[in-house]
């Protein structure tokens, strides 16, 4: 009935947004906890918890911390991202990436050193190692960390609010979108948004949930 | 028949297959390994915590000794002296390990065909995987994943394995002690036939006293200088494996 006069904009740039934030996470979280998973050295402790910190921040401290680096005075300042659609982005990559992270170490501690060994003493160099043993092996965490990244991008509402801002069809991703319809009591368009975004976490948390049964079992 | 480390000294005319002598700073104390081995069969007997499995680690290339050589054949696979370090997967060492090791993600096709994958330009070994396969009665099993096997199995793929890539040396640790009793006289007799078979030297480590004298032509248990008090209070103390299969007249 109202569909023709439905905005759809956020939901498609929420998916826009959050698959650009995997996509980042994945590149950069994958080799990065694969490094870190079978080395030790001082300050490795401090590094994984710099990248954790996000997850248990405050999102407005972390989009403050965000403005801090990509505002008009900042480091990144020149690169004029602020209230675009890449700052969203980044909010975004910045909260997924402890999830992709987490899921990925964990995964690639969890794969038994001896099979590495195995393949090392077969002949195998160390990347065939990784794409035919390592990474195999801890595919189903690797695929719970990308899940849970992409469900967190998608539901990142304080940093990015504060570097993006609301702008309609070009910042307004869904959880803005859902704030600010309820605040101006357009109950219809934001009823719609929550369903949206309810049924797909759900989908999200049914789906890893299943996967650890099945790997427990 | 384990003999002192100078024994090995004494026999220069006799040609061995593997040369070993190289120590390893454990934490708590130095182990050393001196000894000389053709193609046979050599058993490493001794203590869990003797240090016998990092013997193999350091001859597999797995973990590097603190110092010495290690040669096999025409090749040095480690030495202290010209710094030579030939990593793992240049070896040409097979490792049975104890767990075996298997890859849980592939079938036991897949798996005995792992190595044979990693060597490039051999294309013509298709044929010999299908024998391999049945010469170690694997032909009914090659669609199996490894957690659909018995313990007796897993070690017949896992031997498939390690020597479908034509090692010149076969490394075994602790083979039998994650199987029955029953079945492990079964696979002693096999490892004992695949020896006569491949004709290379085997290492095989165990606690064992069966397995030594079932299948060691030569058996080396570790000899401690320093005394065992030393030990309890932490100080460093030295472990060796010295012997030599190659008879001196």
């Amino acid at each position: 009935m109202y569909d023709q006069y439905f905005d759809w904009r956020p939901v498609t740039l929420s998916v826009h947004v959050a698959l650009l934030s995997v996509l980042v996470v994945a590149c950069l979280g994958l080799p990065l906890a694969r490094a870190l998973a079978r080395s030790n050295f001082p300050g490795k402790g401090l590094i994984e918890s710099a990248i954790t910190m996000p997850m248990v921040l405050p999102p407005s401290v972390t989009g403050y911390g965000l403005l801090l680096i990509i505002g008009k005075n900042g480091p990144l300042g020149n690169l004029g991202i602020m209230f675009t659609w890449w700052a969203a982005v980044l909010a975004s990559t910045v909260v997924a990436f402890p999830l992709m992270y987490q899921s990925a170490s964990a995964a690639f501690k969890g794969v038994d050193e001896n099979f590495e060994k195995a393949a090392r003493t077969l002949g195998a160099g160390e990347i065939r190692i990784f794409f035919t043993v390592t990474f195999p092996l801890a595919a189903q965490g690797i695929a719970a960390g990308l899940v849970m990244s992409f469900a967190r991008a998608l539901g990142e509402f304080g940093a990015t609010l504060m570097v993006a801002g609301n702008i309609p069809g070009q910042t307004q991703t869904i959880p803005l979108a859902i704030y600010f319809a309820v605040e101006s009591g357009d109950h219809e368009v934001a009823g719609v948004l929550v369903a949206v975004i309810t049924l797909f976490s759900f989908v999200v948390i049914y789906s890893v949930n299943g996967w650890s049964r099945r790997k427990s079992s | 028949m384990a003999g002192p480390a100078g024994k090995a000294a004494n026999c220069e005319g006799v040609l061995a297959v593997l040369e070993v002598s190289f120590s390893k700073r454990l934490w708590h104390f130095t182990l050393e390994a001196n000894f000389r081995t053709d193609n046979r069969i050599l058993v490493l007997r001794g203590p869990s915590g003797s240090g016998k499995t990092t013997v193999l680690r350091c001859l597999a290339g797995l973990n590097r000794p603190s110092g010495g050589y290690i040669r096999l054949e025409d090749r040095t696979l480690y030495s202290s002296e010209s710094g030579a370090d030939v990593p793992a997967r240049n070896r040409e060492v097979g490792y049975l390990f104890q767990d075996y090791a298997l890859f849980p993600h592939m079938t036991v096709r897949q798996n005995v065909l792992y190595g044979v994958r990693c060597k490039k330009g051999r294309r013509g070994e298709q044929e010999d995987i299908e024998e391999m396969l049945h010469s170690f009665g694997l032909e009914q099993l090659s669609g199996r994943y490894p957690h659909q096997l018995s313990g007796g199995e897993k070690q017949r793929v896992a031997l498939a394995r390690a020597l479908a890539v034509r090692p010149r040396l076969l490394l075994l640790d602790e083979p039998f002690s994650a199987l029955d009793s029953d079945i492990k006289g079964v696979l002693r007799k096999e490892v004992k036939r695949l020896h006569v078979k491949w004709n290379i030297p085997f290492i095989l480590v165990t606690h064992d006293q069966e397995d030594a004298d079932f299948l060691g032509n030569v058996v080396i248990s570790p000899g401690d200088r320093g005394c065992e008090n030393e030990l309890q209070n932490g100080l460093p103390f030295t472990r060796s494996f010295n012997g030599s299969l190659l008879a001196c007249p």
